[in-house]
């Protein structure tokens, strides 16, 4: 039961920190890529929907509240038949392009034959850049570094007693810049982390994963008229794809591969709702298909003369 | 019978006059301008009055800023045309209605303490103020709109589809022709600088 609740928090570490370039590198790349027009889940009239299980692609002001449960094979008592996670994560702009995120969260882990047992998550902390951001192409890429303070939270409930640094980057690409008619809302996210575990039993992981999602707003506003029922002008269909492997001594954790269809849906007003379907594809990512579901509030733009809601540092109105 | 129609004529021909009196009544002064611009083939010069149904023609390399009977100043950018169409302050009420035939004008609303309307129409759709007050930037460029707000809030509809967006002080948005609005996004401090650029006497 021990290995199973091992592998399983790799995942839910990842899942809950959603992850990261240490920042020498940040400030490496800052001096060396030209000044982004502006740091946002968007690139010119492409608006890039919050992600489930893949870590946003780029800072901003906001909050995002997810829940979710994932069923397991239970072999023996004790061992876990169901895990329910509930967390939020605080997504601040230090300046228009640089971000931090502050998360923590409570897991419930339902045992077979033994009562169920519900502690806190790791508290977790990252640090993202938005190094380059090309409007005509749709395009942007940030880079970033995240840090789970070990022993924060319940090792009750899977949260690991070592700390894990992991430095990242996220991109996301629309293809509306493409000769493609009607598949011009297509866009791809992607992320690619190394995860460095403080000691044993924690092992370092490779952690990727991408997105691939068809935005209908986008089609709506930017490639045709089409006669849609209100509630679909707003919806993001996307399917998520997350990996995770252990590198080097492994500890008893498994590789992990988890696929998550679903849609978000946005009305341009400042939040936006998540429901994604999740289904391993491993035995230590789950035995079932669980779900996860998210409420994102964009607090730049529900108060947006607040400090939640405009960059701790911004430049001057100086044309 | 024949004096009957003689007073009917009469009291037409007085409507006619009272309401070219109102149309004419100035509704704002220009208070700053640079290089050509002109009301009908008019030249404008400094402290000239505009009024309702005058269209203003800002040539390139050129800027006009305009001081309305409501305090709002209205600053029109090099290579704009944009029609007064309605600018009536009632009391403690306005009702604006302007038209932007082509080009990007900055509207600083002052807020009054009736009931206000504010709206400027371009050939794709039409944005509204939707806040007491608001600082906001319109262009209108071939087939396409776009709005963006430094303060206040801007309501932008589009003429074909009937959808509408609502944009927030620091965000904007685009519209094109016989699409929906796009879902606006934060713009930069950059990007509103280039504007505010433009705008600037």
């Amino acid at each position: 039961m021990k290995k199973a609740l091992t592998c399983r928090s790799q995942l839910l570490a990842f899942l809950d920190r959603r992850w990261s370039i240490a920042t020498l590198f940040i400030l490496g790349v800052t001096g060396l890529i030209p000044i982004a027009a502006n740091a946002y889940t968007a690139a010119d009239d492409r608006n890039f929907p919050a992600t489930l299980i893949l870590p946003q692609v780029a800072p901003t002001d906001a909050l995002w509240i997810p829940l979710s449960t994932q069923p397991f094979e239970a072999l023996s008592t004790g061992d876990t038949t169901r895990e329910t996670m509930f967390s939020g994560t605080y997504s601040k702009l230090i300046t228009e392009r640089l971000g931090i995120q502050l998360q923590d969260g409570v897991t419930r882990l339902n045992l077979l034959n033994t009562p169920s047992v519900t502690g806190a998550q790791n508290f977790d902390a990252l640090l993202q850049y938005e190094a380059i951001l090309d409007p005509p192409r749709e395009f942007l890429l940030s880079v970033q570094v995240d840090h789970e303070f070990g022993g924060t939270g319940d090792q009750s409930v899977g949260s690991m007693k070592q700390s894990a640094t992991q430095p990242g980057i996220t991109f996301a690409k629309g293809l509306g810049d493409l000769p493609i008619g009607y598949w011009r809302p297509l866009a791809v996210t992607g992320f690619t982390g190394y995860q460095i575990g403080q000691g044993a039993p924690r092992p370092n992981m490779v952690n990727a994963g991408f997105s691939v999602q068809y935005s209908i707003p986008y089609l709506v506003s930017k490639v045709a008229n089409v006669d849609l029922p209100t509630f679909l002008r707003g919806m993001t269909p996307i399917t998520e794809v997350m990996f995770n492997t252990p590198v080097g001594p492994s500890y008893g954790v498994r590789t992990m591969n988890l696929v998550a269809p679903g849609i978000t849906y946005s009305e341009g007003r400042g939040w936006e709702l998540g429901i994604e379907a999740m289904i391993p594809t491993t035995k230590a990512t789950g035995s079932g298909v669980g779900v996860i579901a998210q409420l994102v509030l964009q607090l730049d733009y529900l108060l947006p003369d607040s400090f939640v809601g405009r960059p701790i540092f911004r430049p001057s109105e100086n044309p | 019978m024949r004096l009957k129609l003689e007073g009917v004529l009469l009291a037409v021909l007085g409507l006619m006059l009272w309401a070219g009196a109102a149309a004419a009544k100035p509704v704002g002064t220009v208070v700053a301008a640079s290089g050509s611009y002109g009301n009908h083939g008019r030249v404008l010069r400094r402290g000239d009055a505009v009024q309702i149904g005058d269209t203003v023609d800002v040539g390139p390399h050129s800027n006009l800023k305009l001081q309305m009977a409501d305090g709002s100043v209205i600053s029109v950018a090099p290579d704009s045309s944009m029609r007064l169409a309605k600018y009536n302050i009632s009391g403690s009420d306005r009702h604006v209605q302007l038209l932007l035939i082509h080009g990007l004008l900055r509207a600083q609303l002052t807020s009054v303490t009736g009931h206000s309307t504010f709206e400027v129409s371009t050939e794709v759709g039409t944005a509204s103020v939707a806040s007491d007050s608001a600082d906001w930037f319109i262009s209108a460029q071939g087939k396409s709109a776009q709005v963006g707000v430094l303060a206040g809030t801007v309501d932008l509809t589009s003429t074909v589809t009937g959808q509408s967006v609502s944009i927030p002080a620091h965000w904007g948005t685009r519209l094109e022709t016989g699409l929906d609005p796009v879902q606006p996004r934060l713009w930069a401090q950059k990007e509103f600088n280039a504007v505010i650029r433009l705008t600037k006497v």
